[in-house]
């Protein structure tokens, strides 16, 4: 985590209102972006991370404080996420066998023409695979931050981002396999995304 | 294992996709949905609790009231044991309206029988689903029970299309005699 992260979370009170308003204005840019690969819907996203908010918000005065909070409401995103993924599956079956010997409607031609290739193989990803993907890739957080983050080892970061590029290069080609960083890039590439926390 | 990184390009698509699919619009700590006071939450929960019990309450006395004898029959029977369990007086079937209109109709001289002043003279009603409950003196009203009884009966010994006499407490007099 970075060093402004680790200042955030050593200032927070449990049960304060402003460090939790504190803690929504600070993650709440990271998360939607996160929801919105995990989900595919900008809608879906939206509502996950304000789901995500309200179980944070009855669990804050039970957080421990020796916890990173952004890894705390990340982990509460992201299982609502896989919540909501889980129950849009169960609604698409429902709907496929209440159209069983009905024609076909077809795919929305609205939904094709917002989604793009690229959320749509995101949201066909594992849910941590690609929440894993777009901390690494967009937020431009290092495996190490994203192990502390979610609370894992670095191998188990490093191979849901090498299974995230296996994925995504089969869907949009080779490009996204990667490369091997070279002496001179290895760092920091991009200009980032990351709400209340800073480089390492 | 060394990371892979992903070309500039990629990143740049990937960043694009993200940004433009999902405006970032932070909505203020005030309007986000944890601040909506928690006690609102609970309230339609319990209304609803309180409105199918209302609803299943009257459909019981709607049914104890108005509905078909040998349902109104069951009611009774059934309000009456729990009655007898916990040591109240027992009830007793009410014929509704419209078929008191029809049954007095049919049978003349019993009408007076079902009236509220006869109730009280004899304890036994006519439509009485329980004649063991009958306190003394009825041995005379036992004649008048079948004709005013508000229960469609077989006139010959139970062979009715409707079965309305299988779900009668009694066995009829009328084919009994």
């Amino acid at each position: 985590m970075g060093a402004e992260g680790e200042a955030t979370s050593t200032a927070l009170q449990p049960g304060n209102r402003d460090d939790f308003d504190r803690l929504y204005r600070e993650n709440y840019p990271r998360l939607l972006r996160t929801m919105y690969a995990i989900t595919g819907d900008a809608a879906a996203a939206e509502d996950c991370v304000q789901e995500a908010f309200v179980k944070a918000w009855r669990a804050w005065p039970n957080f421990r404080p020796e916890r990173a909070p952004e890894g705390w409401i990340h982990q509460i995103a992201v299982n609502t996420a896989i919540s909501y993924r889980r129950r849009a599956k169960l609604r698409s079956v429902g709907e496929i066998l209440r159209r069983i010997g009905r024609p076909s409607a077809g795919r929305d031609p609205g939904d094709a023409a917002t989604t793009s290739d690229v959320i749509k193989a995101l949201a066909a990803l594992p849910p941590r695979v690609a929440a894993d993907f777009v901390l690494r890739y967009h937020h431009g957080y290092n495996n190490r931050e994203i192990a502390r983050l979610e609370g894992v080892s670095e191998r188990t970061v490093g191979a849901r981002l090498a299974q995230a590029r296996d994925e995504l290069s089969r869907r949009l080609g080779p490009d996204w396999r990667g490369e091997l960083p070279t002496s001179g890039n290895a760092g920091v590439h991009l200009p980032r995304e990351r709400s209340g926390v800073s480089d390492a | 294992m060394p990371d892979r990184e992903l070309p500039e390009d990629v990143r740049r698509r990937l960043s694009a996709a993200l940004e433009s699919g999902a405006p970032l619009i932070t909505p203020m700590p005030s309007q986000a949905r944890f601040a909506v006071p928690t006690g609102a939450m609970p309230a339609p929960r319990w209304r609803l609790r309180a409105l199918t019990v209302a609803v299943a309450v009257a459909g019981i006395v709607v049914v104890a009231l108005a509905g078909p004898p040998q349902t109104r029959e069951w009611v009774v029977q059934s309000v009456n044991g729990i009655s007898k369990q916990v040591g109240l007086p027992a009830g007793s079937v009410t014929p509704s309206p419209s078929e008191e209109s029809t049954t007095s109709g049919e049978n003349e001289p019993n009408a007076p029988t079902q009236s509220p002043e006869n109730h009280e003279a004899s304890p036994e009603p006519a439509g009485s689903p329980q004649p063991a409950e009958s306190p003394d003196g009825d041995d005379a009203q036992q004649p008048a029970q079948p004709q005013s009884s508000p229960t469609p009966e077989p006139s010959d010994g139970g062979g009715g299309s409707d079965g309305g006499g299988d779900h009668s407490p009694e066995p009829s007099p009328s084919s009994g005699n």
